[in-house]
């Protein structure tokens, strides 16, 4: 990428904050000129005293040298020049506004219009400055603080908004969320002196809280940091009682959380171990090998050690030769581990985040089906550095060839949803340097069409279960190296709701076809729950079978649904007992009423419905099938009709029961919240 | 074979959702119902009678419209229709419902037995509504109450009366 920069135009800028930024656009890869001042604006040069026709010309020679030299990006010193390049609307995005302490002042003590400083914000692709100066542009704007970015290290802490959770900090954008100089890090060493006096400057190197975990009297508030703590790493330097390990991770989020940190940096194996399998910490944790816990970490099983180190944020290793050590003892960290090095390992964070909003991820997502898709993709469209389009296909086997073309030459990523007739198009069509990925959800392997799918064209293959990925790698020439499982998520926070009173009487079951979905099983749990009390009822959400055209048209299969309907029909103890819902958005509020969620099909790859069933606090009822064991817990698996009757009906009859098992359902479904499951699509799409 | 265009009312049609009378009734007003199942007897005494049921209702109201709707509320919070009212938010059989008393008004009958249900869910449901809480009182602009037990204890005069008044279609 190139990037012309107005910085350090002698007789026009004189950004002396800035001079870092210069340098580190020299240091990293991006290809980086520096403005010359056309020989025309000699003039110019001579009435510079006049601010804006200085400002304008140094815009003006921006622009012109972007277009004319083709570059990619434009690094604009100043409000003023910026607003001057923000007039042009071909450069929306396309440039980085830099502001230092002259531009500080400029905003404490000069009148701007909100207009002015909005047209700035909103047309730039980021603004790197000084806190203070970033939080009065954002302030007096009232918008870009998805964009800013501290560059100088002084006093960020100040400028940051009250305290806030962990939680919160969680929500800030991605480009936030990198490490750098400015950010606030929360830095645990154990076993080792603390590395800064060699890398960080010496307000920085003083530990500002002594902890001991091992105390009984120490409570997590002391861990809070004071208010006026100016630090940009708070260090903690512990020696830490074994059993103690869960308490002190926990305390550490709640540090973590109070002084909105944006990362924690640990040297101790166990407690990088739980920092990187908890939930909020592992988005912040990065872990730290130097000498004298490196035998620490290699002491630990090849799995544990692997795992947790894969898990991690980041690694710093302390020098190469740890790093070289590292990668030889997990060859998969090759290129993840950073060596901790003078000036910080957090080098060249306003250069990363610039190359990423210029270099974004163009999905397509081609499909007949999104309902599995269309919630991960809602939770990815505002991320900064992707852009998201469909090609929906109106059938498996139908769609818009010249749309599809469109779409390809657009993408540079392909996400097939479902391994149909859309696999076999893109991946004959792939362009090159384009990434194909396809999602195989179960029946598709079924699929005649597959034959037709250039195998070697898929560069990842993602399955919903790990049966399901062994079943398609011994049937078909996928090559296991480009195969990962990730399972269906499910919004957690959405569905789960208040259940209606008497919920623990209804059954639901979502989706009646194909035939595999053993429908008439429900019936019979049904029909002898209703012969013990009528207040049992079943819900059905589904297609209707006679929607579905080549379904209908196979006499067999429709004597099924033929006689299924007439089993309701006819039998006294169905027919007031069965309520029919087509498919529709509303399925958390839907939810709300099925106490037991059935799953009696006889293949499933997965099943998502009993796992949205399980998070809005309904009970999984699953009969006994191969993968079953897989993603549900054991004890809603059943072989039989009878054991599912029974084991509801004492539920019910006990006092508390349906409630205990919602309780324990609940807490099973964690793995696939989407807070966990959209990260790993994230990474193998941008990745 | 079905024709195509009545998806719904081909749900309808496999789960025997159809008018019936009582054996011998000559009746031939239709009356579509949600309701328990001695009131849709006592109203099959003198009328042909579809007991409404989730999903079909719209089509139902659309292709084969009755003369009258019965509502009981009670029915609304329990077994197949657990949830189509959640405070003011109503299920689409709800909204058809109600769409259809906005054309046919008077027609729509609501039996007020559960008091959870908003007011405005009520009245945009039927024009004509009974409370049968509070028996022994009077309710400013409602029938007294001990006529309001005897239509809820035989509901087919409530729509005999309203037959009478010519509210009805």
């Amino acid at each position: 990428m190139r990037v012309l920069s107005g910085i350090g135009v002698d007789s026009i800028a004189s950004s002396s904050n800035l001079d870092g930024l210069a340098e580190e656009l020299k240091a990293s890869d991006l290809e980086y000129s520096k403005l010359q001042m056309p020989r025309q604006s000699e003039s110019l040069e001579s009435r510079v005293h006049d601010r804006k026709v200085r400002d304008s010309a140094l815009a003006w020679a921006l622009k012109t040298s972007f277009v004319d030299e083709k570059f990619d990006i434009i690094l604009v010193p100043g409000l003023r020049p910026a607003h001057a390049v923000a007039g042009d609307t071909k450069m929306t995005g396309k440039y980085v506004v830099a502001l230092d302490e002259t531009d500080e002042n400029s905003l404490l003590n000069e009148k701007f219009s909100v207009k002015f400083l909005r047209r700035v914000v909103e047309n730039s692709a980021l603004i790197i400055g000084t806190p203070q100066a970033l939080q009065i542009l954002v302030q007096f704007s009232g918008t870009g603080h998805d964009k800013a970015v501290t560059y100088s290290v002084d006093d960020a802490y100040s400028m940051k908004p009250p305290l806030r959770r962990l939680s919160n900090s969680m929500a800030i954008v991605p480009r936030m969320r990198v490490l750098s100089a400015a950010t606030k890090t929360v830095l645990f060493t154990e076993s080792a002196p603390l590395p800064f006096p060699q890398v960080w400057p010496s307000q920085l190197t003083t530990p500002s809280i002594m902890v001991n975990v091992g105390s009984r009297s120490n409570t997590s508030s002391e861990l809070k940091v004071l208010d006026d703590l100016r630090s940009n790493v708070v260090s903690v330097d512990s020696q830490i009682i074994p059993k103690y390990y869960r308490k002190f991770a926990y305390q550490l989020k709640l540090l973590c959380g109070d002084i909105n940190a944006n990362s924690l940096l640990v040297d101790s194996p166990v407690l990088a171990k739980y920092c990187v399998n908890h939930h909020q910490l592992r988005k912040l944790t990065s872990i730290f090998v130097h000498e004298d816990n490196l035998d620490l970490f290699l002491s630990s099983s090849p799995r544990s050690f692997s795992s947790t180190l894969l898990k991690a944020r980041g690694i710093t290793a302390a020098n190469e030769g740890i790093r070289m050590e590292l990668e030889r003892q997990c060859p998969e960290l090759i290129g993840r581990v950073s060596i901790w090095q003078e000036g910080s390992p957090f080098v060249n964070y306003g250069m990363k985040e610039i190359q990423k909003i210029h270099d974004p991820k163009r999905l397509l997502v081609a499909s007949h089906d999104f309902k599995f898709v269309n919630a991960i993709l809602r939770s990815m469209e505002f991320e900064d550095n992707l852009e998201i389009r469909k090609d929906q296909w109106p059938a498996q086997h139908l769609h818009d060839e010249v749309q599809s073309q469109i779409g390809s030459e657009w993408a540079n990523v392909v996400w097939c949803e479902f391994a149909s007739r859309n696999a076999v198009w893109f991946s004959n069509n792939k362009l090159p340097g384009q990434k194909l990925i396809v999602r195989m959800h179960g029946y598709e392997i079924e699929g005649p069409w597959l034959e037709g799918v250039a195998y070697g064209q898929v560069d990842q293959w993602v399955f919903v279960s790990a049966l399901l990925r062994d079943e398609a790698c011994a049937r078909l020439p996928i090559d296991p190296a480009r195969c990962v499982v990730i399972p269906n998520g499910v919004n957690v926070d959405i569905l789960r709701r208040a259940k209606y009173a008497d919920a623990k009487f209804h059954l639901g079951l979502v989706g009646v076809v194909p035939t595999i979905k053993r429908a008439d099983r429900a019936l019979d749990v049904l029909r002898d729950l209703r012969s013990v009390d009528d207040r049992y009822t079943l819900h059905i959400k589904s297609r209707f079978p006679y929607d579905v055209h080549w379904l209908w048209q196979d006499p067999q299969i429709r004597d099924v649904y033929e006689a299924f309907f007439e089993r309701i029909r006819k039998d006294p103890l169905l027919k007031h007992g069965v309520a029919f819902s087509s498919f529709s958005s509303g399925m958390p509020h839907w939810y709300r009423r099925v106490g037991w969620l059935l799953s009696p099909s006889t293949r499933e790859s997965f099943h998502l419905a009993p796992v949205e069933g399980m998070a809005s606090g309904a009970v999984p009822v699953v009969w006994n099938r191969p993968g079953a064991a897989e993603v549900f817990p054991e004890d809603s698996i059943f072989d039989s009709t009878t054991d599912i009757v029974n084991m509801i009906l004492r539920t019910n009859d006990s006092s508390g029961g349906f409630e205990e098992k919602k309780a324990k359902s609940f807490l099973k479904v964690e793995r696939y919240d989407f807070t966990r499951v959209i990260p790993k699509i994230h990474s193998l799409i941008v990745g | 074979m079905l024709s195509k265009g009545s998806k719904k009312t081909c749900l309808s049609h496999f789960l025997g959702n159809v008018y019936s009378g009582a054996s011998g009734s000559t009746a031939d007003r239709r009356v579509a119902a949600i309701a328990e199942p001695d009131l849709v007897s006592k109203l099959r005494t003198e009328y042909l009678v579809m007991e409404l049921l989730p999903s079909c209702v719209e089509d139902v109201l659309a292709e084969d419209s009755p003369d009258f709707i019965v509502v009981q509320l009670s029915m609304l919070n329990k077994g197949i229709w657990l949830g189509s009212i959640d405070q003011k938010q109503v299920s689409s059989d709800i909204l058809a419902i109600q769409n259809w008393n906005a054309d046919v008004p008077g027609a729509a009958i609501v039996l007020v037995d559960d008091h959870n249900v908003s007011e405005q869910v009520i009245t945009s449901l039927g024009t004509e509504f009974f409370p049968n809480s509070y028996f022994f009182e009077r309710v400013e602009g409602f029938p007294p109450r001990s006529l309001i037990y005897k239509i809820v204890q035989d509901y087919g005069l409530v729509i005999r009366l309203f037959k009478h008044q010519g509210s009805g279609k």
